[in-house]
């Protein structure tokens, strides 16, 4: 009786193994493969769309940059803020802060809308977030540049955040197979230990 | 806000900030929309004027979108918004002001239309 106990026990720990075996083979290559995909996704998202933009990303800033200050010394200028020159130029100088902006989204936008609208849509609010700090701006008569430069830099950083955006890993990403497989083997190892008490 | 039986007139005079000369910023453009209680006024007005403030300087795609996408998401598309809603300027207002600031409003429409094409597709909400 004793001994048919033990080879029930012994088949019964056997087929365990064997089926946490194909268990941890099933997840290991699911991971790896999920993995690949994200990893090859990636790659693409980094070589097509990121590293041949950023020269263009790095121009939009400082030329922006430069007509901004360019206008807001012209502006500045005028001692007569009521008068309809005053007006004139003041609206001038934000179509010209536009133009470049819209220039940059024409250039920039259709490529990542092909890729992800939501994340061109994302894109452009931050854009419009830098036009409209800086439409702001030019309104503004005491300009406290360190402030001011900390503001904008804080949009630019959040500009970058979004273009990596899709970089950044997914929950199941962070999962390596290679802690899936250490895992599974200690469950397995447990359940053996535990069948074989039984 | 003057409106007879079909059209409704709409004065920004009052949202754009008192030292302020430009319209900015998608969430002052949602709290005007509330402000002014827009879902309303469309359901019940066949005809909107809205009225750009003497003066104005810009008129961000950031308000715009934030003041009338959702007209525009419920219309569904942008020739019944531009036959809705109508821009008007003041008596005085300088002509280049007004050209400019026309200018402004065809952008954003035309950024409001990209969006409106991308939430056709299903990509977005």
């Amino acid at each position: 009786m004793q001994k048919r106990d033990l080879e029930f026990d012994t088949q019964y720990t056997d087929e365990i193994a064997v089926i946490v075996t194909l268990v941890i083979f099933l997840i290991t290559m699911i991971a790896s493969n999920i993995n690949a995909a994200a990893d090859r996704k990636k790659r693409w998202y980094m070589d097509v769309l990121v590293n041949p933009n950023l020269p263009q990303f790095k121009e939009f800033f400082s030329s922006f940059l430069d007509e901004f200050k360019k206008e807001k010394r012209k502006i500045d200028g005028f001692n007569n803020k009521k008068s309809p020159a005053y007006t004139i130029a003041n609206a001038t100088a934000k179509r010209n802060l536009k133009n470049i902006v819209s220039k940059f989204l024409f250039e920039i936008t259709p490529a990542y809308r092909s890729y992800d609208s939501e994340l061109a849509e994302s894109i452009r609010n931050v854009i419009f977030e830098f036009q409209d700090a800086c439409t702001k701006l030019i309104d503004k008569e005491d300009i406290n540049n360190r402030q001011t430069t900390r503001e904008l830099e804080e949009i630019k950083k959040k500009f970058y955040l979004t273009i990596y955006g899709p970089l950044r890993e997914n929950w199941y990403e962070r999962i390596s197979s290679e802690r899936v497989v250490l895992w599974l083997f200690l469950i397995m190892f447990l359940i053996i230990i535990i069948a074989n008490f039984l | 806000m003057e409106n007879n039986s079909s059209t409704y007139k709409i004065d920004l005079t009052n949202f754009r900030g008192i030292q302020s000369t430009s319209f900015s910023g998608r969430d002052q453009g949602k709290d005007v929309r509330i402000d002014l209680n827009l879902n309303d006024i469309e359901k019940k007005y066949s005809h909107i004027i809205v009225k750009i403030p003497l003066g104005t300087t810009s008129f961000n795609p950031s308000f715009f979108l934030g003041l009338f996408y959702e007209s525009i998401k419920k219309l569904g598309a942008i020739d019944k918004f531009r036959s809705k809603f109508k821009f008007e300027f003041d008596e005085n207002e300088q002509d280049i002001i007004a050209d400019i600031i026309e200018e402004n409003i065809d952008e954003a429409i035309e950024y409001a239309n990209e969006s409106l094409i991308d939430a056709k597709k299903g990509f977005r909400i």
